[in-house]
Order: structure tokens, then C-alpha cells, then sequence
């Protein structure tokens, strides 16, 4: 059985493999063979695995490297349809928002309110009129016609909240 | 470019600079794929795990710390890479058995070829292949800490193992090496 080295002193033993000792370490190989044994283990092993090469994966390592990115759907900035299609969905979205807010600038609260009063009836009579062959009461159909113009009024209200977030402007 | 530190390449990555992480592949090409060959023993396999690692580090570089070695880190990457390939005894392009490069074999093998004994003639050979003949994780230890110069806490977090375990696994595999090595240091 060969004498085990300490584990507290492992890394001092591989730092002076190839150079002296500090006088601590030189006092304490001094009574452990352990050590000592682990010191002969380690100047002939760190000698020999400095002979191993690092190897090289050719040339051509590199790009592929950059292929397997360039086909992966996480690394759009790599990928210029997907920027593109981004960038044009992005825009397309900012210009609808410029609209609304622009609109509701010139007509101002009050006649977008009156206007989407008047939608609300038109909206209620088409309801009415598709639903009619239906046993829906009339009530029903004002109900649906109002919910239709309330989302289309929360939607461009919520734009309108992100566009002016992203310019710094407030609705009058 | 090459003047670049790890930090700075990387940073430039993240603001979409893809040449400055293609100087980080080229910088850290070589020790990634050494690791991945002394850990797999299979050219083809280490070639893909090592490429997995630099694609894998790509899609987390908003995690890397800048006050630690990219090497370090995609050395840990890699290593626990090639673990998991290891474990199940295969990666996504092949078997590890199929072994179609010069390389020096399984675990003592008693018929090495005779690319493997061309290569066997050498030192550098011969230490390759009592290296290749180390258990893995003993393996594993004794390539990042004597190859790699990785500290033991590196080695114990690239391992999941404490860190008196990295130092137990790289003092066993070097007692192998030595066994498996005589006279080594006498040429
Ligand atoms: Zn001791």
C-alpha cells in the first residue's frame, strides 16, 4: 500500500514540483512520507503531461461554429430575413400606433367619443340584422354591437398608452 | 482583434458583433476541443461536442460573468458536455465506439492498430494514451488541472463534484498515470 498524501497540502506539493519548496512544506515533507511519495509522483507525471499537445480541430472548426449559429432560430442578429420580418413587423405596428394617436390629437376626446357613439348604433344594427333569422333578443344585439366598439375603443386606447410611453407624449 | 480581451469580445458579441465571438471560437478552439478528445477519445464526437459547447456559450453569454476566465467557462461547458455524452454513451452524431481517427483507442485495449502503435511511438503518444486509460472523471481532473491549468474549485465546478473530490480524482489519476508511465521523466 503506498502512503497517501495530505489533501491540504496537495496544491502547495504541485506548485513546488518545479521549483523549491517553502520552508513550511521542506518542514513537513520532512515527517510525512505521504507526501513525500506524492512529491516523486508528481515531478514525474507534471513532466511527462507537459509533453501532452493541445490538439487542433482544423481549420475549418471555426466556420462551422458560425453555420450551426447562423441556422439557429436564437441568434436573430445573425439571421437577416428574421431581422427583416422583425423589423417590418415592428415598424408596421409603431406607424399603426402614430396613426391612432394622431387621429385622437386632431379630433380631440369628445368627438371620438361622439363618433364611437354613432359606430356603436351602426355596429348594433348589423348585429341585429345578422342575428335576426336567430331568437336573440334586440336587447342582445345592442349588448354585442356595444362590447365590439368597447374592445375596438380599449385597443386603441392601449395603443395609444404605449405610444405616447414611447414618445413621451400625453393624449389631450 | 487579437489584442481584444475575453471581456471586451464578449461584450461586442452581445451587441451583435458576430466576428468578435468568431475571435473568441478561434481563441479557445484548441483547449475546448483537447478537452473534449481526452474526455471522449473519439475525433468526430469531440469535434461536435466541442462545437455544441461554443454554440451552447453563444445562446448564454448574457450569463458569463466578466470577472471570470471565458476559458474557464467554456471549458465547463464543454466538460460537462462531454459528461453527459459519456453517460449516454453516445452524441448526436454517432456512436462513441465508432471510432474512425487516429486516436489511441479504449480503455486498455489489447490490439491497438497500427496508426495507434505509429503514434504509441512517441512520448507525447504514450502519455496520450495512458491518459486515455485514466476512468473518466479521473481523466477528466487531470486533463483541466495539468493541461488546462484550471484551479481545483474550476475542476470541482466543470465536475459537479466538492472540490476535495476534484483534488482525490486528479492525485488518483496522476498515481495511475505514473504506474502506467515508468520512467517518464527519463528520456
Ligand atoms: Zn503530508
Amino acid at each position: 500500500m503506498r502512503p497517501e498524501p495530505c489533501m491540504d497540502w496537495i496544491e502547495e506539493l504541485e506548485a513546488a514540483a518545479d521549483e523549491r519548496p517553502s520552508t513550511e512544506l521542506a518542514a513537513h515533507l520532512a515527517t510525512c512520507e505521504g507526501c513525500r511519495e506524492e512529491m516523486r509522483v508528481l515531478r514525474r507525471v507534471a513532466g511527462a503531461l507537459g509533453a501532452l499537445a493541445m490538439e487542433d480541430p482544423g481549420m475549418d472548426f471555426s466556420a462551422a461554429v458560425v453555420q450551426r449559429l447562423e441556422r439557429s432560430p436564437s441568434t436573430s442578429w445573425l439571421a437577416p430575413a428574421a431581422l427583416l420580418l422583425a423589423g417590418g413587423a415592428g415598424g408596421s405596428a409603431a406607424l399603426a400606433a402614430v396613426c391612432v394617436v394622431g387621429l385622437w390629437l386632431w379630433l380631440g376626446t369628445e368627438r371620438i367619443v361622439t363618433a364611437l357613439g354613432f359606430i356603436a348604433a351602426d355596429v348594433s344594427g348589423m348585429v341585429s340584422t345578422l342575428l335576426d333569422p336567430l331568437p336573440v333578443p334586440e336587447l342582445a344585439s345592442v349588448g354585442i354591437g356595444l362590447a365590439i366598439v368597447a374592445a375596438m375603443a380599449g385597443a386603441m386606447v392601449a395603443l395609444a398608452k404605449m405610444t405616447s410611453a414611447t414618445r413621451g407624449l400625453t393624449p389631450r | 482583434m487579437a489584442g481584444d480581451d475575453d471581456a471586451a469580445l464578449v461584450r461586442r458579441s452581445l451587441e451583435g458583433d458576430a466576428g468578435a465571438f468568431g475571435a473568441l471560437v478561434d481563441r479557445y478552439r484548441r483547449p475546448v476541443f483537447t478537452l473534449a478528445l481526452r474526455m471522449l477519445k473519439n475525433r468526430a464526437g469531440a469535434e461536435d461536442v466541442a462545437q455544441d459547447a461554443f454554440v451552447k456559450a453563444h445562446g448564454r453569454l448574457d450569463r458569463y460573468d466578466p470577472g471570470r476566465s471565458f476559458g474557464t467557462w467554456i471549458l465547463t461547458i464543454a466538460s460537462r458536455l462531454c459528461l453527459d455524452v459519456l453517460r449516454r454513451g453516445r452524441w448526436h452524431g454517432g456512436s462513441l465506439d465508432d471510432e474512425d481517427a487516429p486516436d489511441t483507442g479504449g480503455p486498455a485495449d489489447p490490439e491497438p492498430g497500427p496508426e495507434a502503435r505509429a503514434i504509441a511511438r512517441d512520448r507525447s503518444g504514450r502519455v496520450r494514451e495512458a491518459v486515455d486509460r485514466l476512468p473518466e472523471r479521473q481523466r477528466a481532473a487531470v486533463v483541466m488541472r495539468h493541461l488546462m491549468d484550471m484551479s481545483y474549485k474550476e475542476v470541482a465546478e466543470a465536475l459537479d463534484v466538492p472540490v476535495g473530490t476534484a483534488k482525490t480524482l486528479a492525485y488518483q489519476g496522476r498515481r495511475a498515470l505514473e504506474e502506467m508511465l515508468p520512467g517518464a521523466d527519463e528520456e
